[in-house]
């Protein structure tokens, strides 16, 4: 083992270490400057300023940092504090596990897309532009997904075969693009880079076609498709140009196969593939929520209430004529019931069906009824026309939708005068939220502990710290507007690029690791990760180190010490604990991310505390064992302070959760046994919060 | 005009605290609750929305003494309509409970009160009553019931209100 010190340019007085013959000392002027080589399987200490600084000038060694510029010499504590840090962090590497590093090989150069609407067509013919065979599946029989199904885009009403028809015909000029409809993943296996998926394709019916049309005249079955009619035979233009045959609906009554100059089978059989993908995008886009379920607005139970996407494909089909429309915003969005989240563009999709309907007949009158307009950023002009051309907006939830006298009418309270109030009308329009795909994410094996995964981001879905081979685009990542979704295709399709093109990745995060001898199984810690990043493979207890951040917070639920942090093992945090604490020593254990940082923040704003405070640096509030605790009282410590992130902010999702339950039970055990229960302090401290760290510790050394 | 030199930033809190009153500070004022509400129907003036606005605002000398507070008929159709989750009328009825706490109770309730310690009924049964009752072979009831005033005393309402 070899210490690195620092004197910062001859500025600090290093004390002089004794330590055993194994261990080699060595004392630099600039260790920032002269950088010296680390091999990656030696563990070092290195003895000089921030770790946060150190860290990115020495990445993927095994290196505790002992910041004696910091919490030594900057604030005027006695150099010998320095010396036992020091010893303290020797102590901590010597019965420390070294961080193993982690190779993942990019083996299969290709990428499969899930999802052909207008993010999956963008990420397909981005990625097939720079080489990488792409295939792409889509459920239905055609591409264009919600898009191809609206009649206009917002906010300026430009029809959707202006965005949609170039994106299919770049994507469709590019060899290396494939795409597959009727299609969609069973099963999923393997891991980044070299992802094994298994294709059900369900039969399409048509085989040969020339779009004559004939098969639509004799097809007897109609059916209901959102808003417009059509037969169970149809064309969507689109991406194949040949007609398919809807089999949920289709009687196979043989009408087509009869007229068709083509080819029709109707017996054809599902076929099941296999293929290889190093990513995997998901462009699974829009779902709308299931309206029918706020049963006060009477959807699916009384005539004449629809949903935004309905109302819009039966106007411009010309089949629907209202003379008084009342819309509806946040049908069961904000709902605590329902979706407690907004979805963002619901209440800009009203506002385009009130601009289509007026622009169509200006004479109907228009009513919106919503709690709070959420026409956000420049889609405010489009708020602003609206009210030019006649809408009436009411603000207030309307309670109920009923029918009365045969009329539909809705109940609303209007804040603005304060009054109730009762529209008689035609036609009701709810502006409904949408929900994530939890289906297609449970495949890839994605536990959503958020609605969409745009929280989930440091929960190794980018590539950022873990590579994890899975990327969003557009609506599925959250909804959004066509611009918006387009930019999220190309940023996850560029993602999956910066993937693709390296040959293997290389980390060195500092994951747990279980001791199989000792796991007895009982899986405590399973539901204690904030990733689900345990499971439970051939009766044993396996952590993917995909998905593993390394917040320690098993290490600690663990009953039987098996599972153990890369770099804090609790045996070398014990260690550095026994070291340090000493007879009336207030024993700071900080998170890595806030708290610790704020202690530098003292240094360098000339706040000083006492020299017997001293700091031990964790990875995360969760990591901290009530053992370690313990074992500093034992050795005379007069109290012990754990700093973490405020509630909610905690870099691990929830470590900081978990510190302050195992406080809490620690205080009463503590006060069982007839000690101040108040020794022990578990405090939020922000990065910036050096002021409040420096009144906690002196408040304590009181 | 509100007056928020009035306001006490305290009231909402205690609100909270009582049996009922958690959601308070839930409320993003959607009126759904007044748009549901039947007794807001037959009375403009009652609102639930604004009680519980008024509430948030701290206005506690204009809540209390209200004599829309206790219009509330307990249907619950706000709490089930609530978007936020709030138990709108279990609310009202905590507001009511901070009311009386406070001596502010209408004298409607108080008469019911005497009433029922008195007879142990809402309203006195007389001989005319009786004749009927015998009129149509059904037999004769008390005039009186005095275990519903010991059921009122075990239940504390008499020190509640004689506060």
């Amino acid at each position: 083992m070899r210490v690195l010190m620092c004197n910062c340019h001859n500025s600090l007085k290093l004390p002089k270490l004794k330590l055993g013959p194994d261990v080699k000392v060595e004392e630099f002027d600039d260790l920032c400057k002269t950088k010296p080589e680390i091999a990656p399987d030696e563990k070092v200490v290195i003895a000089a300023c921030s770790p946060n600084l150190l860290e990115g000038l020495f990445p993927g060694t095994n290196a505790e940092f002992v910041n004696i510029l910091e919490h030594v010499f900057l604030i005027g504590h006695r150099p010998e504090k320095a010396e036992q840090m020091i010893n303290a962090a020797v102590a901590k590497m010597e019965k420390t596990r070294p961080v193993k590093t982690k190779f993942f090989q990019i083996s299969s150069r290709k990428a499969l897309v899930i999802g052909g609407g207008i993010a999956g067509i963008e990420v397909t013919a981005q990625l097939s532009k720079n080489g990488i065979e792409t295939t792409l599946i889509e459920k239905t029989p055609f591409l264009g997904g919600t898009v191809a199904k609206l009649d206009r885009l917002y906010p300026e009403g430009t029809p959707y075969s202006h965005t949609l028809m170039p994106l299919i015909n770049t994507m469709q000029s590019q060899k290396n693009a494939v795409s597959l409809c009727n299609t969609e993943i069973t099963k999923v296996s393997g891991r980044v880079g070299d992802y094994k998926i298994e294709l059900v394709t369900r039969p399409r019916g048509v085989q040969e076609c020339i779009n004559c049309g004939k098969c639509i005249d004799v097809c007897p079955v109609e059916i209901d498709d959102a808003g417009k009619s059509r037969k169970a035979i149809y064309y969507v233009p689109t991406y194949p140009d040949m007609y398919a045959i809807d089999f949920a609906a289709c009687t196979r009554c043989g009408e087509c196969v009869k007229v068709c100059p083509g080819r029709i089978d109707l017996n054809e059989q599902e076929k099941v593939s296999e293929i290889a993908a190093g990513a995997v995008i998901v462009a699974t886009g829009l779902l709308w929520y299931d309206v029918s379920r706020v049963e006060e607005y009477g959807y699916g139970r009384l005539d004449g209430v629809m949903k935004t996407l309905e109302f819009e494909r039966a106007v411009a089909a010309g089949t629907l004529r209202p003379k008084k429309v009342a819309i509806i915003y946040c049908a069961g969005s904000r709902d605590s019931k329902h979706l407690p989240y907004c979805s963002k563009i619901c209440c800009l999709l009203g506002l385009k069906e009130a601009k289509l309907i007026i622009d169509r007949y200006p004479d109907v009158q228009v009513y919106v009824a919503a709690m709070d307009m959420r026409s956000y950023g420049t889609f405010e002009y489009l708020y602003n026309t609206l009210r030019e051309k006649g809408v009436s907006f009411i603000k207030g939830k309307p309670s109920e939708v009923f029918r009365w006298n045969g009329k539909l009418a809705v109940r609303t309270e209007d804040l603005f005068t304060n009054e109730l109030m009762e529209i008689e009308v035609d036609n009701v329009v709810l502006s409904s939220g949408f929900v994530p795909d939890v289906e297609t994410f449970s495949k890839l094996k994605i536990n959503l502990t958020v609605d969409f995964p745009v929280l989930y981001e440091n929960a190794g879905l980018s590539n950022t710290e873990l590579p994890r081979g899975i990327f969003t685009a557009g609506a599925a990542t959250f909804p959004g507007g066509v611009a918006e979704t387009l930019i999220d295709a190309r940023k996850a399709s560029h993602s999956a690029l910066s993937l693709l093109a390296q040959k293997e990745i290389e980390t060195k995060i500092n994951q747990a690791v279980v001791d199989e001898d000792l796991c007895s199984v009982c899986r405590m810690c399973i539901g204690t990760c904030p990733y689900g990043a345990i499971s439970v493979v051939e009766d044993k207890i396996k952590i993917n180190e995909e998905l593993c951040m390394g917040c320690g917070i098993c290490s600690v639920t663990c009953p039987a010490y098996a599972s153990q942090l890369e770099g804090w093992n609790h045996e070398g945090l014990r260690e550095q604990i026994r070291e340090l604490a000493q007879q009336g020593d207030i024993v700071a254990i900080l998170c890595r991310w806030s708290a610790y940082n704020a202690t530098e923040r003292a240094a360098q704003d000339k706040l000083g505390y006492p020299g017997n405070v001293k700091i031990i640096r964790v990875p995360c509030t969760g990591a901290v064992d009530p053992s370690h605790i313990m074992l500093a009282l034992n050795n005379g410590a007069k109290g012990v302070l754990i700093g973490g992130c405020y509630p909610h902010a905690c870099h691990y999702a929830r470590g900081n959760f978990r510190a302050k339950a195992r406080e809490q039970i620690l205080k009463l055990n503590l006060e069982s046994l007839g000690m101040a229960g108040n020794q022990v302090r578990l405090e939020w401290i922000g990065k910036d919060e050096a002021h409040k760290f420096v009144e906690i510790v002196q408040e304590m050394n009181k | 005009m509100i007056d928020l030199k009035e306001s006490d930033p305290q009231f909402k809190w205690e609100i909270v605290k009582k049996e009922g009153g958690e959601g308070l500070l839930k409320c993003f004022g959607c009126s759904d609750c007044a748009a549901s509400c039947p007794v807001r129907y037959f009375n403009e003036n009652y609102n639930p929305r604004k009680i519980i606005r008024l509430t948030l605002l701290g206005l506690k000398d204009r809540v209390l003494t209200s004599p829309f507070l206790w219009f509330c008929a307990h249907c619950h159709a706000c709490t089930e309509r609530c978007p936020q989750g709030i138990r709108v009328a279990e609310l009202i009825n905590a507001i009511k409970n901070y009311a009386v706490d406070q001596g502010y109770c209408p004298e409607g309730y108080k008469m019911q009160l005497d009433l029922l310690l008195k007879m142990g009924r809402l309203y006195e049964v007389e001989d005319f009553d009786l004749k009927k009752r015998q009129r149509l072979g059904l037999p004769a009831i008390d005039k009186t019931i005095p275990d519903v005033a010991r059921i009122l005393e075990y239940t504390g309402i008499l020190k509640v209100l004689q506060k």
